[in-house]
């Protein structure tokens, strides 16, 4: 399998009153092409962050790159000139945001809107990008689709705006879909709405996604391989199934179990002491420590690397608790 | 699991907040003084403002000369070493005068504004909370007052009154309510809807409590930010009545009187108004600067 | 049973949202002719979509709104009437948690007064036995006493939302009406701040309303959990037997649209048309007839009634209504 996007050593820092605080401190990770990778994380994890690094979009924010690259088809992203990048975004890499009405223009029609990338990029005629934009909405199941051409967006409901932004980051046929927290501002019968739409429109187009979000019941539905993020850092990485049968850092045992699931009765949940760590009072070590029930003397002082479980390469995790017992078995042998 | 464990948990959970606090947080003064020194402009005219009321409380000792006495044998004489800022008509230092000035037309314009915010501000608390009649009430007699060109309605209320310099305290306040009611009831209005309110009053606490202890303290960075806006416009007004002759009395050393009087004597003698209007202009303007430096430091959604 | 702690019957309430020229005013149902009833001790739930009347609910029961039409009774007393002065005492048993935890508490207030606030309204304690109320009251919720000097803004969302329980606790209410009180937590939080909520329940017999729009946390808290959809009831039932056999076809729809945190799960998922309806303009009959896949002839013209199925189960829908069902 060919990797669509390959995110090496990636660090994005923030400018604060007190000097910088690093909110994505190393990120490794790739996707596969016709791939949904999950990118899993609370509040303050650097999982928004890392979305905007990618897709460039840290002007006007407090942030910046530090380091790294971003590999989309082998060419590094972080490297193209602003014009290049501009031809990149909306054709072959695609965004959408949690509130649509954010990157929804409220002073334009809807149609306006997504026949300009398409005439951008596809280099269509306005007849043609007109059609196409009205198929465009067809496709991710608007009814009146030429009525609402002429809408603008605050005459929608929050489902539909959110499958006009689908619409619009489809409609340049994209290979890579960012999605970050697509569907945590709908209800659930129009969260399972967008969420089917999504997945059917993965399967017709074979592209790749990049979904971030909170949710592990969307992790879980839509997800192929998941990367579980921890202040700022890579703290597990698996394949969906594995991960929630078989989690291996304490940070995602303590996630996944703190989250009450249906039809599981249980008296009490488990639930994760303590609180995220503030960026900029980072605790030394494993930055999960001062939370972790398993702590050891050890993941006060040095922070463990993200590795390959043994015989495994499709699992990583980033925990002194694995990587000890490798060494102890290979001191054993 | 039994009951005290599961308490003794929670308690160890939640009590690592320690760490919790975002390190960042201040005191609420020393972030309202960082964001408030970095508008430099702001910075300058609160000096400024600073050393005008230094002068009006210590003037009497600062004075070069006694600033009513006169000396016939220097009238009209232009800025020299001796009188810096020059002597008006009967040979009275003019700097002397400026300083004295400072007090009457600071104590003048000040006690009006803080009259019109006490007053503004409680009927726009009332206007806002109640809404309703009362609100209707009030806005519609602050819509009343708003029609009158300030100045206009001033003169009025002075002729009514009769010339003085307390009548042109009432007579700047009155003027001064309207703007007062008005800003403070939309915030009230915005206030009224936060969330603590509705907390407040779902806990039973009576419509007065939820008025002083969370409405009023959301106004109040209006209120400080409106006060030395419209300090300059208040000066401005009392300079403009005395001027007009209904303030303070041609005797009494007061900016906008000594602008009246200089009138005469322009083209012989510009300095006798210059420097009053000099004084004038500079202090209207750095009130209002400070004023612009206050809403920014004050208005939690300017960062840095 | 003994007396409910709760009881609403025909609750109705609409909003003005925009007035007409000529009397042709157009108001928002937010709540259309509900009744429940909650016992002493138990937790029961709302639970519905954006807009469906939960918050609103919430609110009326509170009588921090008064209902167009119906009636609140608590405690065996009719208060659906009662002004602020005769509310009062009955505030001190009926205390909220809000959703919002940094919205609901005072920015400029310290956390010791924000805790005692409602000491100082209700009881006539000096400041110094509130302090020392608030300071255990803390320790309660599994904070620090030396949190009592700070401000709110200095915690983080659940530290906040504890302080905001420890200050519904402090006069000892008998009903804590908890509007979303998590939805804005991080999950790990979000399980501590419900774990907190249920050892209180049992260490104080408190009785809990419990508004929220997510199905596995009202299903994991709850006793009895009543569905709301557009302003009305659609279906109450003890939680076991609503999880286990939805009645109605929006419970069905509902519970079938919760992404499941297990993805070796396969499901039939029963995916709604459409969008929800506006409050202004509802659909005429059944409100969820627009929406339902089971929809009738006569769903789009007669309101069904909200009428007991089986022991315990209300349910308002015509496929369980017997004399329309034998008609068809």
């Amino acid at each position: 399998m060919d990797k669509l996007l390959e995110v090496e050593g990636l660090k994005t820092e923030f400018k604060r009153d007190g000097g910088n605080v690093m909110a994505v401190a190393g990120l490794d990770f790739h996707i596969n092409s016709g791939e949904v990778l999950g990118l899993v994380g609370e509040s303050g994890c650097g999982k928004s962050v890392t979305s905007l690094s990618i897709m460039r979009l840290l002007k006007g924010t407090p942030g910046r790159n530090a380091g790294g690259s971003v590999k989309f088809k082998g060419k590094d992203l972080l490297r193209l000139s602003d014009k290049e990048m501009r031809s990149v975004r909306g054709k072959d890499l695609a965004m959408i945001f949690q509130e649509p009405m954010t990157s929804l223009n409220p002073v334009l029609r809807i149609g306006k809107q997504l026949e300009e990338p398409i005439r951008l990029h596809l280099g269509y005629n306005k007849s043609k990008a007109r059609e196409h934009a009205i198929h465009m909405l067809q496709l991710v199941g608007i009814p009146r689709a030429e009525g609402v051409m002429n809408d603008y967006p605050h005459q929608l409901s929050g489902g539909m705006r959110q499958r006009v932004m689908i619409a619009m980051a489809m409609s340049c046929h994209p290979q890579l879909l960012i999605a970050d927290e697509p569907t945590t501002a709908l209800d659930v019968t129009i969260q399972a709405q967008i969420l089917d739409l999504m997945k059917r429109l993965k399967e017709e187009r074979s592209m790749g996604m990049l979904l971030i979000t909170h949710d592990l019941g969307v992790v879980a539905e839509m997800c192929d391989r998941v990367v579980v993020m921890y202040a700022g850092r890579v703290v597990e990485e698996a394949p969906v199934k594995e991960l929630f049968e078989n989690p291996q850092h304490p940070y995602t045992q303590g996630l996944i179990r703190s989250v009450p699931k249906l039809r599981q009765k249980v008296r009490r949940l488990e639930s994760i002491p303590g609180n995220v760590p503030d960026l900029s009072r980072m605790p030394a070590g494993c930055k999960f420590a001062p939370r972790c029930p398993h702590v050891m003397p050890q993941c006060l002082t040095a922070e463990p690397e993200l590795l390959a479980a043994s015989g495994d390469s499709t699992r990583k995790s980033r925990c002194w608790l694995t990587q000890e017992t490798e060494l102890k078995g290979g001191t054993g042998a | 699991m039994s009951q005290q464990s599961t308490t003794a948990e929670h308690r160890s959970s939640g009590g690592s907040g320690q760490e919790a606090a975002p390190a960042k947080r201040k005191s609420a003064m020393a972030e309202f003084i960082r964001k408030f020194s970095k508008q430099k402009l702001s910075l300058v005219a609160g000096i400024f403002i600073i050393l005008l009321l230094l002068v009006a409380i210590f003037g009497p000792y600062l004075t070069p000369y006694d600033p009513d006495a006169p000396d016939y044998d220097s009238m009209l004489s232009g800025p020299s070493l001796k009188h810096w800022a020059g002597t008006d008509e009967y040979g009275r230092d003019i700097l002397s005068r400026l300083i004295e000035g400072t007090r009457l037309s600071l104590a003048v314009s000040l006690s009006a504004v803080f009259i019109a915010a006490f007053f503004g501000t409680i009927l726009g608390l009332l206007s806002g909370f109640y809404g309703k009649w009362l609100d209707r009430l009030i806005m519609r007699s602050s819509d009343v007052l708003f029609s009158f060109p300030d100045i206009l309605l001033a003169i009025g209320i002075v002729a009514i009154l009769g010339p003085g310099l307390t009548n042109v305290v009432i007579a700047v306040a009155v003027f001064g309510i309207p703007s007062f009611a008005r800003m403070i009831r939309s915030v009230t209005l915005s206030a009224k809807e936060t969330l603590f309110v509705e907390a407040a009053r779902s806990m039973g606490a009576k419509d007065r409590r939820i008025i002083w202890r969370h409405i009023f303290p959301e106004t109040l960075p209006s209120v400080i930010v409106n006060v030395t806006m419209k300090i300059g416009g208040a000066i401005l007004a009392a300079s403009s009545l005395s001027f007009l002759g209904m303030g303070a009395k041609p005797t009494e050393p007061d900016w906008g009187a000594m602008l009246s009087m200089g009138r005469d004597y322009l083209s012989i003698a510009p300095h006798v108004v210059y420097f009053p209007g000099l004084i004038i202009f500079l202090t209207v303007l750095a009130f209002n600067l400070v004023g612009d430096g206050l809403q920014d430091a004050l208005d939690p959604k300017m960062k840095n | 049973m003994s007396t409910p702690l709760i009881e609403v019957k025909g609750l109705q309430k609409s909003f003005l949202v925009n007035k007409g020229w000529f009397g042709n005013n157009k108001y928002l149902q937010a709540v259309n002719n509900i009744s429940f009833s909650i016992g002493k001790g138990e937790t029961f739930s709302l639970v519905g979509e954006s807009g469906c009347g939960k918050s609103t609910t919430g609110r009326l029961v509170t009588r921090l709104l008064t209902p167009n039409q119906g009636e609140v009774w608590f405690n065996g007393q009719n208060i659906t009437q009662l002004n602020d002065n005769q509310m009062r005492p009955i505030r001190k048993e009926m205390q909220m948690v809000f959703q919002d935890p940094y919205a609901s508490l005072n920015p400029r207030m310290k956390v010791k007064d924000l805790v005692a606030e409602p000491l100082l309204i209700h009881t006539k304690l000096s400041q110094g036995e509130r302090d020392k109320l608030a300071s255990e009251l803390l320790e309660v919720v599994g904070l620090n006493s030396f949190h009592a000097e700070r401000y709110a803004h200095e915690f983080s969302g659940g530290q906040r939302q504890r302080i905001g329980i420890a200050r519904a606790l402090s006069v000892r209410p008998s009903l804590i009406v908890a509007d979303e009180p998590v939805s804005a937590l991080d999950v790990s939080i979000q399980s501590q701040v419900l774990n907190l909520l249920q050892d209180l329940q049992e260490q104080y017999g408190l009785t809990y309303l419990f508004i929220s729009h997510d199905l596995s946390v009202v299903e994991h808290i709850s006793d009895r959990i009543g569905v709301m959809y557009l302003g009305s009831l659609v279906e109450t039932a003890p939680k076991d037997e609503l999880y286990e056999r939805p009645l109605h076809p929006y419970t069905q729809a509902l519970l079938s649209s919760v992404p499941v945190p297990d993805p070796s799960m396969a499901r039939e998922r029963i995916i709604l048309k459409g969008d929800l309806p506006s409050p202004v303009d509802p659909p005429s009959g059944c409100r969820f007839h627009t929406r339902c896949p089971a929809c009738m002839e006569v769903c789009k013209t007669k309101v069904p009634v909200f009428q007991e199925v089986e022991p315990g189960r209300q349910v308002a829908c015509h496929l369980y209504d017997e004399e329309v069902m034998s008609k068809n």
